[in-house]
Order: structure tokens, then sequence, then C-alpha cells
């Protein structure tokens, strides 16, 4: 019989909390800046609160969780801590009015309720609790133990769409390791590699990094040149690097995932769509839109999925039931993951393990009630069985150290399970200026030795600037087509600002207004070092 | 390196970027003179014309809606959900059973728990995930514009068309397919007369399966194949068909003799594996640093040679292993015969 110490396998759950760079000083309300916001209320501070509740009450809990460098980057930056203190406040101010104008609207009353209470509570962990960075915050529970951190590329590039110039894919790995340890104050043992992506040959750059493990979706290992004899219920080892590859295992994702058969399209979870941004009258929700009186998203939302029906008919929301589904999904999912391991360990001759890996924003921002699903999840894997273990990458690693190796195959978690997401008609006019601009920060890099402070800044904001056009996030926005514009427009503007800089080296002619401006708008990675991509 | 940058000019032509898609009919025969196909499906202009990127927009937003249509579904299919855990739970049982009787041959064990994951761990095409994906990036159910207009320095410049550089480059899209982009230098276009020649000539793209050919210098190939492309064009998707092989390409012209001309050549790049490896030796290892800890730990350290390689056996877990310090040829939990590395 299996036991709490001696469980039939193990689970890894994997949140990867990734957004690009969306910093605007130079605009007082940007529409981009609020992607973090809305992250921040709705996914980073519930599951945060959800681990400090786990960790108060002493259940005892694994989670791993990428931080990507942008995400680390802009939660702990002076500027968008402050504008999101402005933001919470503003949104709390909402939640009071609204509470008052439901008074005799008894369909919506508790979601106003629950809006105002959560609100409230995101801003006393922000402000009061936190001091402002959530950063730290995660670190604290990281440090139990029962959270791995693990990184993330530079700027979530699409590594193998970049390995035409091997000291761009080194570069991403490596300034996102030291950020990390500027961030952390420890080494990251592991890596998720935007989008999943992997080709042979990165587990190299890992390696001399120190980076122990990655994640790889599912045909990765099972093409690998040797069959994987437990499939992707055990890692394997990269015959070069020794680094661990865990395999993505496909029916706890799509559980989650899938929008057609996942657990967020049940009728009483919340509707994403409909929100009183676009709901109330103008005047009213002025204050809580864009500046420019563009209605948007704040974030009450009183509707739910309910069915087949148009925006317009969607039912009214209840927090009880939608809580009570989460509970429900919950204990299906532990039941489901129960036989799983029931079944793989009595087919291997090692405790298998389940490697889940999806977007932190998922739960939250898309699925309202994901956090309270994991809580749920969480509590009943403490107290109702003993089949099913959590565990980290590096635990497991630890319990086995000796593995198969194989050589896994190129491959990314995208639809189709390569590089079609990527490049493809919409986007893939970009690799050509991706590529030329890293083959001139080399070119750069290995030219300028002893460079004037002047030319060393312009070198060091050159490199930022590459590193934010090769952000995946772009490509993958001009392919599902939502905010186009903004991402070409990305693109072009650091590949300008990378090339302008590029030609006033070339010409030895620094503009240092110039210069300035971008350090202070493109501010990511203050302690960058060119030299890196020599 | 390029030191010396042309920027905006494009293509001596000036004329509009094509993208073509180009299949190659029979893989097996070897210098196939395929002809270029126009895939109505792919062939995209690069241009991001304004009322092409109105159109995106559309279909967007219909997508969305489309989602959420779609999302309800899943009403139907949380009812059927726990039959088909029953269902898994059932097949699960009767695979475990089957495994018994074979004993403990982990082989086969290890045979089944591929096979059934491969059954739904192929990559698939479902893009409702991709779908689920991108609501991170918005606030709400319309298109939001971007945030007013962009800084002066950069509004309106565009990219340029061309660097000036002669190059060709592959970039491998998946198993099955490669995506090359090039650029000719207008000094390199005009000796060779591209842009006005009435010469019967073609203008091909030349890739050499290069699988296990370690100095690859220009006719020691596996095999050709050839890709008529558009004079004009400057990014072409190839339908190459053969996965787990490693390819390079010119870019070049053929004339009327039959003779290659050749003008650049790529980078080399590798197309993936779709398919489970015939490979079933198993080869172990530990990860180095943890690797020393287990062999600190274990009691029972033995340590013997075997054709020269250091071999050593730990206790792990109950089981015990032979581990070969070198990723080669280890026995461990059933490989029953090594074979040679790859």
């Amino acid at each position: 019989m299996p036991t709490k110490d001696n469980p039939d396998g193990y689970l890894c759950l994997m949140l990867h909390a990734h957004l690009p760079f969306v910093r605007h000083p130079e605009y007082e309300d940007s529409m981009e800046e609020r992607w973090l916001y809305e992250a921040i209320t709705e996914t980073y501070i519930p599951l945060l609160d959800m681990f400090e509740g786990l960790l108060r009450d002493g259940v005892d809990f694994r989670m791993t969780m990428s931080i990507t460098p942008p995400l680390a980057a802009m939660l702990t930056d002076d500027l968008l801590q402050r504008r999101y203190q402005r933001h919470i406040e503003r949104l709390l101010e909402l939640a009071n009015k609204e509470v008052k104008r439901t008074q005799n609207m008894p369909e919506y009353r508790s979601s106003a309720l629950m809006y105002q209470r959560k609100f409230s509570r995101a801003r006393e962990l922000f402000v009061d609790q936190h001091g402002r960075n959530l950063a730290h915050a995660f670190n604290k529970v990281a440090k139990t133990g029962k959270l791995e951190l693990i990184t993330c590329g530079a700027t979530h590039g699409f590594q193998p769409l970049l390995q035409t110039q091997p000291e761009a894919v080194r570069a991403q790995i490596r300034i996102a390791r030291r950020h990390y340890e500027e961030v952390f104050g420890v080494r990251p043992r592991g890596i998720w590699n935007g989008e999943c992506g992997y080709f042979p040959g990165l587990d190299l750059e890992m390696r001399s990094e120190g980076i122990k493990f990655f994640f790889v979706d599912a045909h990765a290992i099972l093409y690998a040149d040797r069959r994987p004899k437990y499939g992707v219920y055990a890692p394997v080892l990269c015959p070069e690097s020794g680094c661990a590859a865990f395999g993505r295992d496909l029916e706890t994702s799509l559980a989650v995932w899938s929008a057609d058969t996942g657990y967020p399209g049940d009728p009483v979870y919340r509707e994403f769509f409909r929100d009183v941004g676009y709901d109330l009258p103008f005047d009213y929700v002025k204050p809580y839109i864009h500046e420019s009186g563009m209605r948007l998203s704040t974030g009450v939302k009183y509707q739910r999925v309910t069915g087949k029906v148009d925006l317009a008919d969607k039912q009214p929301y209840s927090p009880e039931a939608a809580l009570q589904r989460a509970a429900d999904h919950a204990g299906n999912f532990m039941f489901n993951r129960e036989k799983q391991v029931e079944w793989l360990a009595g087919n291997m001759d090692r405790k298998p393990i389940i490697a889940s890996p999806y977007d932190a924003e998922l739960f939250g921002h898309w699925w309202y009630e994901g956090p309270d699903f994991l809580n749920y999840f969480f509590r009943k894997c403490h107290y109702d069985q003993q089949r099913l273990g959590l565990i980290t990458p590096s635990e497991y690693l630890e319990m086995y150290p000796v593995n198969q190796v194989c050589q896994p195959t190129m491959s990314s978690w995208g639809n189709k399970g390569y590089c079609e997401v990527w490049l493809e008609g919409s986007n893939d006019w970009i690799y050509r200026h991706l590529h030329k601009a890293a083959e001139r920060m080399i070119y750069l890099a290995r030219n300028f030795r002893a460079p004037s402070d002047i030319e060393r800044r312009a070198l060091n904001q050159a490199a930022r600037e590459l590193l934010l056009a090769q952000s995946s996030d772009w490509a993958f926005i001009m392919k599902t087509g939502t905010t186009v514009e903004y991402a070409v427009k990305r693109t072009k503007e650091h590949i300008l600002n990378f090339t302008d800089l590029f030609e006033q080296l070339q010409k030895r002619q620094i503009d240092a207004d110039f210069v300035g401006k971008l350090e202070w708008k493109n501010n990511i990675f203050q302690n960058i070092d060119y030299k890196i991509y020599r | 390196m390029a030191s010396k940058t042309q920027k905006g000019r494009g293509d001596a032509t000036g004329k509009k970027t094509i993208r073509k898609t180009s299949v190659i009919k029979d893989s097996a025969k070897a210098s196939a003179k395929s002809t270029a196909k126009k895939s109505a499906g792919s062939a995209k202009s690069t241009t991001m014309s304004a009322t092409k990127k109105a159109a995106v927009k559309k279909t967007a937003v219909k997508k969305s809606a489309a989602k959420k249509t779609a999302v309800t579904k899943t009403v139907k299919k949380a009812a059927v959900k726990k039959t088909a855990t029953k269902k898994t739970a059932a097949k699960k049982t009767a695979a475990k059973k089957t495994k018994k009787s074979v004993k403990k041959s982990t082989r086969k064990a290890s045979a089944e728990v591929v096979e059934a994951l491969t059954e739904f761990s192929v990559p698939s095409d479902d893009d409702s995930i991709t779908r689920v994906e991108s609501s991170k990036y918005q606030s709400g159910p319309p298109q939001i514009e971007p945030s007013g207009p962009p800084p002066a320095e950069t509004m309106e410049r565009e990219l340029p068309q061309a660097y000036g550089d002669t190059k060709l480059v592959l970039l491998v899209r998946d198993p099955e397919w490669i995506y090359a982009y090039w650029e000719i230098s207008p000094q390199i276009r005009h000796a060779l007369g591209l842009d006005y020649s009435d010469k019967p000539r073609r203008f091909v793209m030349r890739f050499y399966d290069i699988t296990g050919v370690t100095d690859f210098i220009g006719f020691n190939a596996n095999a050709h194949y050839d890709i008529e492309i558009d004079v004009d064009a400057n990014a072409w998707y190839v339908h190459i068909r053969l996965p787990d092989r490693r390819w390079c390409a010119d870019l070049g012209l053929v004339d009327h003799d039959d003779d290659f001309i050749q003008i650049v050549r790529s980078n080399k790049i590798e197309t993936p594996a779709n398919f489970v490896s015939d490979a079933l030796d198993e080869h172990w290892m530990a990860q180095d640093e943890e690797f020393r800890k287990v062999l600190g730990q274990s009691a029972h350290l033995l340590e013997s040679s075997v054709n020269g390689e250091k071999r050593v056996s730990v206790d792990l877990g109950g089981r015990s292993a032979s581990i070969s310090l070198l990723p080669s040829s280890g026995a461990f939990g059933g490989s029953e015969q090594a074979l040679k590395r790859r």
C-alpha cells in the first residue's frame, strides 16, 4: 500500500509565469501595462496568497514555477510597482462603488462583494505585506523548499529559430541566469525555455550556466534517438551535457488547457469576455477605463460561461457555485492522477513522475477559478490520499540521479509541436532582421575591446534592444491576431533602435541623448554586459 | 561581416517580395527536377498591407466569439468525462494484467508505456490551446489599439528589405518543412544578370541531403533535390518531406546545359525525427554532481574494469545497478544487450 512517504508516483506541477517587457514610461496610461496589472491581480497575487495559506495551515505541497526575466524585471521595477498600486487602489474604488450600486440586485450582489474583498486583499498583500515586491515575496515561499523557482530565456526568445547565431542563444540563457541571481540571490537549477522550445545543442548552453534540468514537450522524448524506456514518465539525460529533460504529459495538459474540453469551459465558471468596462454607462466607468475614453476590461465581471449563447445572453455569475465546481474539478483531477500513477507504477520499475506544465496566467486570468482549483487540489492531495506525491524536478533528480541517456528532438509546445506558430505567413518576415541584428551584435562585441564610457553604454543598450526584439511574444501575437499592431511596432522599434546604435558605433559618433533616452525607456537588465556576445 | 549597410534599398529590382511554397514530389528520386508548386494555402505576400491587417483583425474577433461557443461544448464533455475515466482505468488494468503475464520483461513493458503514450502524445493540430494562451495579451473582448502614436523617431520608419548581403538561411519549421530566406546583393544580381537576362535558365535552390556526411564539400551529398524558385522572391517554404535528415542548400542557376552555377551556400540544419526510435539499447548515466553523491553514500561499491572502461555497481533503492562512467552500454534495469552507440 502506498503511504505519504512512499507514494506510487509523483506529479510535478509547473507554472510558467511570463509576460513580455511592457513597461511604457512614455505613457501615463498604457494599455499593455494592463496585461501586467491584470496578471498581478488575478494570477500572481492569488497564487502567492494560496502558497502563504498552505504554509500557514501546514499543508505540504510542491510546485515549480518559472518567473521569466522580463516578468521579474517588471515585478522589481519601481515605476511599475507604483503604477500597480495606483491601479489596484482605483480598482478597489470601483469595487466599492459596485457594492453600493448592486445593493438591490441580488444576482450581482455576491460577485460585487467578492471583488471588494479580493481587491482589498490584493492591495493589502502587495503594499502592506510585501512592500510592492512580488518577486521577493515568491522567493520567500521558495526558501521553504516547497516552491522551486526556475528561469527562462532572457526575453523568452524562441531558441530553435535563433540558433543560426549560437552567441544569441547563449546570451539568452546567460543573461537569464545572471538576472535570476540578481533577483533571487541563488543560481537557477532549472529552466523553462520559451515556448518549451528545444533543439539538440541547446542543453550545452544550459549546462555551461550550471542549469540541471529543463522541460520539453512529450514528442521531444518519445521521438528521441533511442526509445525512452519510461516514455515521458521519467526524465532523460542529454548525451553530451547530462542535462535532464522532463517531458510534458499531455493528458494532464489538456484537462486544464483546452478551451474546448478543459475544466475552464464549465458553464458555472466566470466569463472572460464580459466586463463592466463595456457594459456600464460611459460616465460611470470613465475613471476606470483608458484615459483616452476607450472602453476596456476592468476586471469586474458579473457573468458566467453559461453555455452556447451570445455574450449578451450570459447569465449572472455565482462565486459560491463556481467555488464548489472548482473543488469538484480538483477532486476529479486528483482522482485521475491517482489512477494514472497507479497504472504507470505497475508498468515501471521506479516511481513515475508526471510533469504538467501550464501558463501561470491561465490560472486566474483566463480561468478565474484556477487558483481556487489549485488550492483545493493541494489540500485534497495532502489530506485525502497517499497514492500521489507532489515533487519538484530537483527532488526527483536527487531521488533518481541515474537516468536513461537519449537525445530529445527539436520541438516546442506550440500548435503542431514545432515552429509553425512562430514561423508562418504573419511573422516569418522578422527572422531576417533578428538574425542580422544578432550577427551585428556579435560583430560589435568582438570589435569593441576598449570602448569609451558612452560607447559601452551604447553597446549595452544595443544588446537590450536586440533581446527585446527577440521576445517570442511578438511573433505569437502576430499569429494569433490579438494586438498585432503593437507586436509589429515593438519588433520594428527595437530593430530600428538597434540599427541606429549599430551605425552610430560604426561611425564612432554616439548620440548621447539618444542612448540616454533608450536607457530610460527600455531599462531591462540594468547590469547587462555586451561582452556576452563575444 | 558586413560593415556597410544599404538601408532601405531592398532588392535592386525594388519589386514586391514574393514568397511561395514548394513541394518535392518524389523525394526518393535524387536530383528530381521538381517544378515549384504554388500551394494556395501557404503562399502569402510579405508586405503587411493595411488592408490585410484589417482582415486579420476581423477574423480574430470572430475567432474569439467562436472561442466561447467552443467552450460551451465542454458541458457535454464534462458529463462524459467520468465514463471516459472509467474506460481508461479499465484499459489500464487490462494492460497491467497483460504485463504480469509477460513476466518481468521490462523491455516489453517499456514498449507498452511508449506505445500507450504515443497514442495521445503525438503533436496534433488543435489550436484551442493557442487560443487560450493568447488571452494573456488581451485586456478584454475587442481588439486593443496600441497606446497612442509611436514615438516620433520610429514613426513611419520601415525595416530595410535587404541588408546588401548575399546569403541563404534555412530554418526548420517542422519535420517535413523548411523555411528558406535569402538575399542577393545588387552587385551579384547585376553580375549574374538576374534581372534582365533572357537566357533560358532556371533560378533554383538545390537541397543536399548531408545526413552522416561529415565534411560536405559540394559533391559528396547523399542526394540532392532542386526547387525552382521565382527570381523575385526572397523567401520560400519547402516541403522537403524527409524527417530525421541533415540538410544544406545552394542558391544558384541552372543553365540550358544543366550546369549548376552556385551563388551562395546556406547554413546546415536538421529536420527532427517524428517517429519512435527502433533503437532499444539503453544507456544510463547520472548527472555528475549527484553521481558523486550516490557513490559516496553507497555502501556496496564495486569497481571493475570491462573492456578498459571503468564501471561501478551502485546500490540504488534496493536494486543493484551497473553504471558505466561513460554514457555507453550501461546495463541497468533490464537492458539485455548493449548495442553499439550510434
